[in-house]
């Protein structure tokens, strides 16, 4: 397992994946981009490990989430771009509608005290 | 599934891609931290530092697009081979074991398939149903001259023949959906090729047979519908693929060419289609004709609705259903029976279809039972070869402990592991196939003549099929993955610390599931061994049966002069000839014919009636009759017992006489008084007397196996024949006249060819076939099963000395005699044989229960197979033993020593 730093919030399984989806949604990029956009919608409190990336980049193309095309990047290198298909679209939904139910319950119940039960 | 595939083909792309993708982004995470002010080989050391390393990530990009189980794959599959190769002893002695397996299994199943399983070489055979008349068995039925089968099904009789009449008008009747065809028995006739009379298989059939069938002939037409006319002067003939080739050169110009089919001038029209051996499988057929032809060539009266000898097809289109065209013949059929004129009330009989996909055979009949059997024990040693790879590996997983213990200790995944041993097997399952195949191949062209009939053998298409493929494949997968997962999950479940350590304990040695296999192979092999003896004391049973004529040195042959013209006097005339000119051929020593030949599986019933004490008139149930020359008795060695035998003037003219046997002479003289003088009579009103003038010795008439039956002879003068076999007691070899014999019948007449010239002990030895065929087989399995658990017993022991070699030398070292440690080995083999023994004698009762239709005269269980079995097994048991034994007493205390 890589190390983290403690200021980091820890990266929960499967959020990669969203996160993934999240940022591809925003328009095509390349895997480098979508590194750079994780950062940035995330304001830099995620530690993504940035080789992790690929392997996520490779299952969602695989399972048919997001299509890949070889294009011209902004300095005019040959890159992989990225997607998002409709059955990646739909996913998204699902699993945003999925996490943000499971960021209720957990507010919830840590809000929860002695009195109110 | 799709994805994987394009995964695997497009793997080079796949690889590069991934390669550059990466690349790309350490370029432009090294661009961005430049940006930053990172010195550029800074820069670029921390880009990487933070991509990591870039195998790993591509190891998971490859698992997430499916693509690591082939890398695995194809690891396995060198590990194994590597393994295979290094261990070339092991592998010999497996891939032997399954070659043998698998090839005898392979063997048979070809057989199965074409006898029992394939489906006629015609178009959508699905579409044919066979149609069949069934009556309640023993009631009297409506025919007066009946050629067909018919066969007792619980207390029904099912028969296939209907007449010609019936047939053409239920064609007629029936919707345009309903193909309705028929077809006569096949039989023998002569064909007249460049002046030269030769037999072929011939078949009569209605004109839409090739159409039903769905056959197109390659060459010619096929027939039509004017050719089922009667008064057709010159009928058209078409002749099959084979016998164009043979007996024609496959010339072209064959079309339009007269021929001559028995006495009738026919004109070929047409060459079936390769492959087309009629709807009869087994039975060849070699020409053609209409059956209106067919059935006045066979002097049949075709235009009788009480003249039975056509068999009915049809091919039903689709969406009409096969109830309905039961139904409807069924209504049809009656009706027409209903509106004939009849002497005799009857039943009316009910229809029954039978699907005809794989049309009907006597061979399917025949062999079901045998097949099956032979199936079955083919299976057992595939078993037993299983079990002794099994064992191999078991034993081989054993001395790899230390290796697998120190993957495991090293992270190895126990699945993998599992996963590694099943590749292993598989391949040795794949490469046994391969073995077995090549051995069945060499087998294939001995195969069909397993199942020879009356010397001939059936024409069958044993060519491997997508069914026979598919079948070896799916049986070479299971059994491998059968002896190999108990080996590989046993290995994955190692304790590490015991295994770890180099030198096992004298527990470790003693493979407890190894003895359990070896006890199971010895249960197998003595099971067979009993079933073989049991065969053999069959084969030997029916060699020395009393036959009631002596087989020595008698030769038989068989003509039948109707077939080249001859009518009723001519041929009778022709069958003296030929006997004088016999009877003059140098090293005959006498001659005779009969209507029947002695043991060759066709006979005639007789109906007699005689007057008893109180001169009432008495059925005779069951009485064979035989129509002979005179000398028959004194040429096949039948004792004339009383009386007199027929000659030369018992013919026509004279008075009706008769011999009878033993057997006979008490049916009608119960109280055993002399039947000489006696009258019998073939009706029931007491007309049409014969007198018996004779006594003769009992004997096997058509069959080896039955009793011989009350028989009565008589002379052919008074009979008439068509077809007859000629027996000649020869002075010495029977078989070195047979070419003068050949040369003498073809000066008596070139246009009747003979066939069936063979020695009475050949055509007894073709009357046992199924059963010698059966005893050798299940012998060689037998064989085979005894060689396995020898060889089962020898891997085990070898493999428990050699672990306890150390324990060995430790005893030696101590003072044991080597005679000590020799039975010390032996014993251990002790528990498992009996208890094998033990499980294989019970099995034995089950499986000669099952042997009981193909045995003569032995019980199940027999002493003497059972006796001889256990003497085999015991003997080879001891011998597979010592050998380990002798080498465990020849350990020294240095070799032990060193083994440490």
């Amino acid at each position: 397992m890589p190390q983290r730093s403690d200021s980091d919030a820890e990266l929960l399984p499967g959020t990669l994946d969203l996160l993934v989806l999240k940022a591809v949604s925003l328009g095509p990029q390349h895997g480098y981009g979508v590194l750079l956009r994780i950062e940035q919608i995330t304001g830099n409190a995620l530690k993504i490990e940035q080789g992790a990336l690929y392997p996520a980049l490779y299952k969602l193309e695989t399972r048919g989430d997001l299509a890949a095309e070889w294009g011209i990047s902004d300095n005019n290198r040959r890159a992989k771009f990225y997607t998002l298909t409709p059955a990646g679209r739909k996913r998204l939904r699902e699993q945003a509608g999925g996490w943000n139910r499971l960021v209720a319950a957990m507010e919830a119940a840590l809000k929860a005290t002695a009195e109110e039960l | 599934m799709w994805k994987t595939w394009q995964a695997i083909w497009k793997r080079r792309r796949f690889e590069s891609d991934m390669a550059e993708e990466l690349a790309f982004h350490l370029e432009a995470r090294t661009a961005d931290l430049q940006r930053k002010g990172h010195p550029p080989a800074e820069a670029k050391r921390l880009a990487r530092l933070e991509l990591g390393s870039p195998e790993n990530y591509k190891e998971e990009c490859r698992q997430a697009r499916g693509l690591r189980w082939l890398d695995e794959l194809r690891g396995d599959l060198l590990y194994a081979f590597r393994g295979l190769s290094r261990n070339r002893a092991f592998t010999a002695v497996t891939l032997i074991t399954l070659t043998l397996g698998i090839g005898a299994n392979a063997a048979i199943f070809a057989l199965v398939n074409a006898v029992l399983l394939k489906t006629l070489p015609v178009d959508k055979p699905e579409q044919l149903q066979s149609v069949y008349w069934v009556l309640p068995y023993g009631r009297p039925t409506f025919q007066n001259n009946a050629s067909g089968s018919s066969n007792r099904d619980g207390n029904l009789r099912v028969a296939d023949m209907f007449s010609y009449v019936h047939f053409k008008k239920l064609r007629d009747e029936l919707p345009h959906e309903v193909e309705l065809f028929a077809y006569s028995g096949i039989d023998r006739l002569t064909v007249t090729v460049n002046g030269q009379a030769q037999l072929a298989r011939g078949l009569g059939v209605s004109w839409n047979y090739c159409r039903g069938l769905g056959l197109r002939p390659p060459l010619g037409r096929s027939f039509l519908p004017e050719d089922e006319n009667v008064d057709a002067s010159t009928p058209p003939v078409l002749l099959s693929y084979d016998f164009w080739r043979t007996a024609f050169a496959a010339r072209q110009s064959i079309i339009g060419e007269t021929l001559l089919v028995g006495p009738i001038k026919t004109i070929v029209v047409g060459v079936l289609p390769p492959g087309f051996h009629g709807t009869q499988p087994g039975e060849g057929i070699d020409v053609l004709l209409p059956l209106t032809a067919w059935g006045m060539e066979q002097r049949r009266d075709i235009t009788s609705p009480r003249t039975w000898w056509v068999k009915m097809m049809a091919r039903v289109q689709p969406p009409y259903p096969v109830p309905l065209l039961r139904s409807e013949l069924e209504t049809r059929f009656i009706a027409q029976l209903r509106s004939e004129p009849v002497p005799t009330p009857y039943d009316l009989p009910t229809i029954r279809l039978i699907d005809g996909s794989r049309g009907l055979a006597w061979l399917r009949d025949a062999f079901e039972e045998p097949l099956k059997l032979l199936m079955l024990v083919a299976g057992l040693i595939l078993l037993m070869g299983a079990v002794n790879v099994a064992g191999l590996l078991l034993a081989r997983a054993e001395s790899r402990a230390a290796e697998t213990a120190s993957r495991l200790a090293l992270g190895a995944d126990r699945l993998r592991l599992i996963r590694q041993h099943l590749t292993e097997s598989l391949l040795l399952g794949v490469l046994g196939l391969l073995g077995g195949l090549c051995l069945a191949a060499l087998l294939q062209s001995a195969l069909p003549s397993l199942l020879a009939r009356e010397g001939e053998i059936p024409l069958i298409d044993i060519a491997p099929d997508a069914r026979f493929f598919g079948a070896a494949l799916v049986a070479t997968l299971g059994i491998a993955f059968l002896f190999g997962f108990y080996p590989a999950w046993k290995s994955s479940r190692l304790e590490l610390t015991t295994a770890l350590k180099r030198s096992p304990g004298p527990r470790a040695g003693r493979l407890p599931l190894g003895r359990t296999l070896t006890g199971i192979q010895v249960g197998l092999s003595l099971l067979l061994l009993i079933g073989a003896g049991t065969l053999v004391r069959t084969v030997l049973n029916l060699q020395s049966l009393n036959l009631g004529f002596k087989p020595e040195r008698l030769l038989i042959f068989s003509a039948d002069a109707t077939l080249s013209g001859y009518r009723d006097e001519q041929a009778l005339t022709y069958y003296a000839r030929a006997l004088e000119t016999l009877a003059a051929t140098p090293g005959v020593e006498s001659v005779a014919f009969s209507r029947h030949g002695l043991l060759h599986a066709s006979s005639s019933s007789g109906e007699f009636y005689y007057r008893d004490a109180n001169s009432r008139l008495q059925h005779i149930e069951d009485a064979y009759i035989q129509g002979i020359s005179p000398n028959y008795f004194h040429t096949v060695g039948v004792p004339l017992l009383a009386g007199r035998d027929f000659t030369r003037l018992d013919d026509r003219k004279a008075k009706r006489v008769a011999l009878v046997n033993q057997k006979m002479a008490l049916l009608v003289r119960p109280d055993g008084a002399s039947p000489i003088g006696l009258t019998l009579y073939q009706n029931d009103k007491g007309e049409e007397p014969v007198e018996i003038i004779g006594l003769v010795g009992d004997a096997k008439y058509d069959s080896l196996r039955d009793a011989a039956p009350a028989t009565v002879y008589a002379p052919f003068g008074q009979r008439g024949i068509r077809q007859a076999t000629f027996s000649l007691r020869t002075a010495a070899d029977p078989l070195s006249i047979a070419p003068a014999i050949r040369r003498v019948m073809a000066s008596v007449d070139p246009r009747v060819p003979i066939y069936g010239l063979r020695t009475e002990e050949e055509q007894i030895g073709i009357a046992m076939e199924r059963e010698r065929v059966l005893a050798r087989l299940v012998t060689g399995f037998a064989a085979l099963a005894l060689l396995l658990a020898a060889i089962g017993i020898y891997g085990v022991l070898t493999y428990s000395v050699a672990r306890r070699i150390p324990e060995i030398g430790v005893r030696l070292a101590l003072g044991a005699a080597p005679e000590r440690l020799r039975l010390m080995i032996l014993r251990e083999s002790f528990p498992p044989v009996a208890a094998g023994l033990a499980a294989g004698l019970i099995a034995a009762w089950w499986f000669t229960k099952l042997l009981e239709q193909f045995v003569f005269g032995v019980k199940p269980l027999d002493i003497w197979s059972v006796a001889g079995a256990l003497i085999l097994l015991i003997a080879g048991a001891a011998i597979a033993a010592w050998i380990p034994a002798r080498r465990a007493s020849l350990v020294t205390p240095m070799t032990a020593l060193r083994y440490e």
